[in-house]
């Protein structure tokens, strides 16, 4: 008897391949995964302008030039904290998340983020 | 002490947090994440979250639920938004189950004080009457915008606005 084209190994090379896909598709984006439904804390109009400043730079600089940016801290005192360190110490994840300055300028084209930033600035302008 | 790390089943216990107890490994993360905690954070050493891969960071937030958490020995809320002592850091949390105080005139010590977006709180520290006005609220809060747990006039420094809940 022939042997299928396709054998046991070839079957499991394509289910392999197919898993592989669906993994980069829906790969876990941290950016998004920290933001996404995490409560804001703040307390002046100061902080949530900063705020505001920083998530409007998220959707419109380059990552190069959003690495470069600072700001001001709780107390106003300018060029204090990154973006990175501004949403650590405003928002608090809905799950387990966490923020890492390291890959966090790689994750902000995704589509999620965009997302997540676009609803928390909503928020903050329907004050 | 007796009995393995939370989060390392091989390790032995040195430190024990609520009813979960740290290996000497966990504890000097904690220890280390505890020294990055905002100056205005109070209490800090509880202000830490386990990252994974030995990795301990500062919890998330400004922490004015986090005081209030304390101060009322509130814990509620799912085991990851609360702090290492198992008390609630999300202002939300703080406020389920509990009524909203309807008359100003009505409000007392104790009472928590939320603005109205839900991102700030505190605790009434003190009322005093004042005839025919409402009453003079002082708030106690663990406030990031002064560095410091803070007491502020709710007329003043909170512009009158706000919800109190007991």
């Amino acid at each position: 008897m022939r042997s299928s084209p396709l054998n046991y190994a070839g079957w499991s090379v394509i289910v392999l391949l197919l898993l592989a896909a669906s993994c980069s598709v829906t790969r876990e984006n941290d950016v998004a995964a920290f933001l996404a439904g995490a409560e804001r804390q703040s307390e002046s109009e100061d902080q949530k302008g900063e705020i505001r400043r920083a998530l409007q730079d998220v959707l419109k600089l380059p990552p190069a030039e959003l690495r470069g940016r600072r700001y001001a801290d709780y107390q106003m005192r300018t060029n204090a904290w990154t973006v990175v360190e501004l949403l650590q110490r405003y928002y608090v994840p809905r799950s387990r998340a966490f923020l890492d300055p390291e890959t966090f300028y790689d994750q902000l084209r995704d589509r999620r983020v965009r997302t997540a930033v676009e609803r928390h600035l909503m928020d903050l302008e329907t004050e | 002490m007796t009995g393995k790390c939370i989060h390392h089943p091989g390790r032995s216990a040195v430190v024990q947090f609520g009813t979960d107890k740290y290996c000497e490994k966990c504890k000097s993360g904690q220890e280390a994440a505890a020294k990055l905690v905002d100056r205005h954070v109070d209490p800090k050493a509880c202000f830490v979250w386990y990252r994974g891969g030995d990795k301990w960071e500062r919890i998330t937030g400004t922490g004015c639920a986090h005081w209030v958490a304390h101060e009322k020995g509130i814990k509620k809320g799912a085991r990851i938004h609360r702090c290492l002592e198992g008390y609630t850091y999300r202002v939300p949390d703080l406020i389920v189950g509990r009524k909203a105080v309807a008359d100003i005139a009505t409000v007392k010590v104790g009472d928590i004080y939320v603005n109205p977006r839900k991102d700030h709180c505190g605790l009434v520290s003190s009322v005093t009457a004042v005839k025919g006005k409402p009453p003079r609220i002082e708030i106690r809060h663990c406030s990031s915008r002064q560095g410091k747990v803070a007491k502020n006039d709710f007329a003043t420094y909170f512009h009158s606005k706000g919800s109190f809940y007991r």
